[in-house]
């Protein structure tokens, strides 16, 4: 920081030797190299430069032509598809608006549940959390979300319960880490542990085991496992249960 | 933006856990978070980390006229900002940055933490106007302790540019002229935060922000190091008796005296590590930049222009250059930012006469020939003010007779 010779381009330099093999740092206007017909993913965007970089992160890319660039941030971008858990903020006539983190509340019908209709209305307050499906997502029209699939039925989405439960945030990446199969958390987590949880992709996570202390055991695990490999995680869950088992 | 409505769910389990004696972060009721201060490169940036709370405070001063109710006094102006990244969609001003820049007003000028009239340059003329900015880079919860922080780090670590008044004009001196003067911070009063459940039965200390949402009200105590209340917030729908007020400021106060210990230490930290870059601050610093620059771009200029100058003319011209560097690098300089040239200590025991006291900041010697008085670059008084320059000082001074030159004593 004191040293007045040093340029920016020099600091980089040193972050690029330091970071591990084959992992490729990109800042935000460098331009990668790709064929014409690849797919690109967040964080890229075609140009008549080539393909540029939006979002600074790691350059992955999967065969056959898939390039995307990993970001750690913790806004949320709707997409249409994705589960996501929001607050519910107020009741306004036929539906409800839910706070998701995106630019606009998102409105939630209450014809959208299992079973719903207008003479059987379903049981939500304003505080609640609900896991649904977005609709609509896109960056002109507020999202509209669904609790509901195709054929009428749940399927685990609607309001999750309050008493006993934890609702945190992480960020967006951590989400993506912990439902990917290649992550062993949950599976070690779980076999130690009795806990129940929903994963929004909008970085919010809902949790609920036995007891407070054991909830608050996995939500630990899940936030701390932001920047482990398969190692450290699997050491850091044997901690984790191991403190909590303790001092019941 | 309209707030964030916290979840039941979040709510509940705050609120349970509080009541069971526990927080969800692990910590205890009582527990702070560590805060870690880190000074930037300018004078009078600092950054304060909480946590997952980020703040970012600067300092500048310009020279303007006095407001007219205090024709003597210089002005301090807070500014609060929270960046995008922080809180996405939020305005410019909503009552989170209103409520913080009146708090940080009321904690750092109200309790004339700083000394406004050692900003007066000339009376009703012309006076130093500070402008603090505070942006709030993370909210991880108890926003208004990290700025607070903050805030007074920069302010004790701002140094102004020195002013030389003559006759009716104002001179800003350059750095390379006169050493940048600090402010005159009288006492440090830092915030502490207190989030209130329960209907004002539990309390825990320093908040996250999942406790802030879900707790009833929020009692900020601002206090110094000398046990004195600059200032108390109440915030929330909370009723609380006197006893739980007093307890707070109880908790407060060692808060306060061991924040102020780690802004001490950070400060002389980080003073040691800029004299230990550039031993001989203010009168060669510029000097010494430039040079390296120099030399710098003669490498540089000899790798551009090419064939145009030969190696022989480039080892020269790096030669020369070194030179008048080495002329700074004396070999018996210590690293502390001494000026005088090495010999015994000239600063004499207090003599035991009746004038010991009045002289006890300036150790008197044997009879000193009128040499140019080292008038102390950190007062500013309004007589003229004299430029030491690298010709008057003699090397190795002989002990005793008071020739070479005397650091003066900075009043703490």
């Amino acid at each position: 920081m004191w040293n007045a010779t040093e340029t920016p381009s020099d600091i980089l330099q040193h972050s690029k030797m330091a970071s591990p093999e084959g992992l490729e740092f990109v800042l935000p206007g460098d331009v990668i190299e790709a064929e014409d017909d690849v797919d690109l993913g967040p964080g890229l965007r075609r140009d008549p430069r080539g393909c540029v970089v939006l979002q600074p992160g790691v350059h992955r890319f999967r065969a056959p032509r898939t390039h995307w660039v990993d970001t750690h941030c913790r806004r949320y971008v709707p997409v249409r598809g994705q589960c996501v858990i929001g607050t519910v903020t107020a009741r306004a006539g036929d539906f409800f608006r839910v706070d998701i983190g995106a630019h606009e509340p998102a409105v939630l019908s209450y014809l959208s549940f299992e079973g719903a209709t207008k003479k059987n209305r379903p049981n939500v307050q304003v505080g609640d959390l609900v896991l649904a499906r977005l609709l609509v997502a896109n960056k002109d029209m507020e999202p509209e979300l669904v609790c509901v699939n195709s054929k009428g039925r749940a399927e685990g989405l609607g309001v999750l319960a309050a008493e006993g439960a934890l609702d945190f945030r992480v960020p967006l990446h951590v989400c993506r880490k912990v439902l990917s199969p290649l992550c062993g958390l949950l599976g070690r987590l779980g076999s130690e542990l009795r806990f129940e949880m929903a994963v929004g992709m909008n970085g919010r996570v809902w949790a609920r085991s036995d007891s407070l202390r054991y909830t608050a055991a996995v939500a630990a695990a899940i936030c701390a496992c932001e920047h482990m490999d398969e190692q450290q995680i699997a050491a850091m869950c044997r901690d984790i249960t191991a403190a909590a088992h303790q001092n019941r | 933006m309209k707030p964030l409505v916290p979840s039941t769910c979040e709510t509940n389990s705050v609120v349970d856990a509080v009541s069971k004696g526990t927080r969800l972060d692990g910590r205890e009721l009582l527990d702070h978070r560590e805060a870690t201060i880190q000074f930037g490169r300018e004078y009078g940036t600092c950054q304060i980390r909480l946590g997952n709370t980020r703040a970012l405070a600067t300092v500048r001063a310009e020279l303007g006229t006095p407001r007219p109710s205090r024709p003597n006094e210089g002005t301090l102006q807070v500014a609060v900002d929270v960046t995008s990244t922080a809180a996405p969609g939020a305005d410019r001003s909503n009552d989170l940055t209103v409520g913080l820049e009146r708090l940080l007003e009321r904690c750092l000028r109200e309790s004339r933490c700083v000394d406004q009239e050692s900003l007066c340059v000339v009376a009703d003329e012309k006076v130093w106007q500070l402008r603090l900015h505070v942006e709030l880079l993370d909210l991880g919860g108890n926003a208004c302790d990290a700025a607070a922080l903050a805030a007074l780090a920069a302010l004790c670590h701002f140094r102004r540019p020195h002013v030389s008044v003559t006759g009716g004009e104002v001179r800003l001196c350059p750095a390379d002229e006169a050493e940048p003067v600090p402010l005159a911070v009288l006492h440090k009063p830092v915030l502490v935060t207190f989030a209130f459940f329960g209907d004002g039965q539990h309390f825990v200390a320093d908040p996250t922000e999942i406790e802030e949402r879900a707790s009833e009200g929020l009692l900020t105590v601002g206090m110094n190091s000398y046990r004195e209340i600059c200032t108390l917030h109440l915030t929330g729908k909370l009723l609380l008796n006197k006893q739980q007020v007093l307890e707070c400021t109880e908790l407060a106060a060692a808060r306060a005296r061991s924040l102020t210990s780690q802004l001490r230490r950070a400060l002389t930290a980080d003073e040691a590590e800029r004299t230990a870059i550039h031993p001989f601050p203010g009168l060669a610093r510029v000097e010494l930049e430039r040079m390296a620059t120099a030399a710098a771009s003669v490498r540089l200029s000899g790798a551009v222009r090419g064939p145009a100058l030969t190696a022989e003319q480039i080892s020269e011209m790096e030669k020369e250059v070194d030179e008048k560097l080495s002329v700074f690098r004396h070999k018996d300089m210590a690293a502390a930012a001494e000026i005088g040239q090495g010999g015994a200590s000239q600063w004499g025991p207090p003599s035991d006469d009746e004038e010991g006291d009045q002289d006890e900041m300036w150790p008197r010697t044997a009879e000193t020939p009128a040499k140019t008085a080292p008038a102390a670059s950190d007062s500013d008084s309004e007589g003229e003010q004299t430029v030491l320059h690298p010709e008057d000082l003699e090397p190795h001074a002989e002990p005793g007779t008071g020739k070479g030159l005397r650091c003066p004593m900075p009043v703490r």
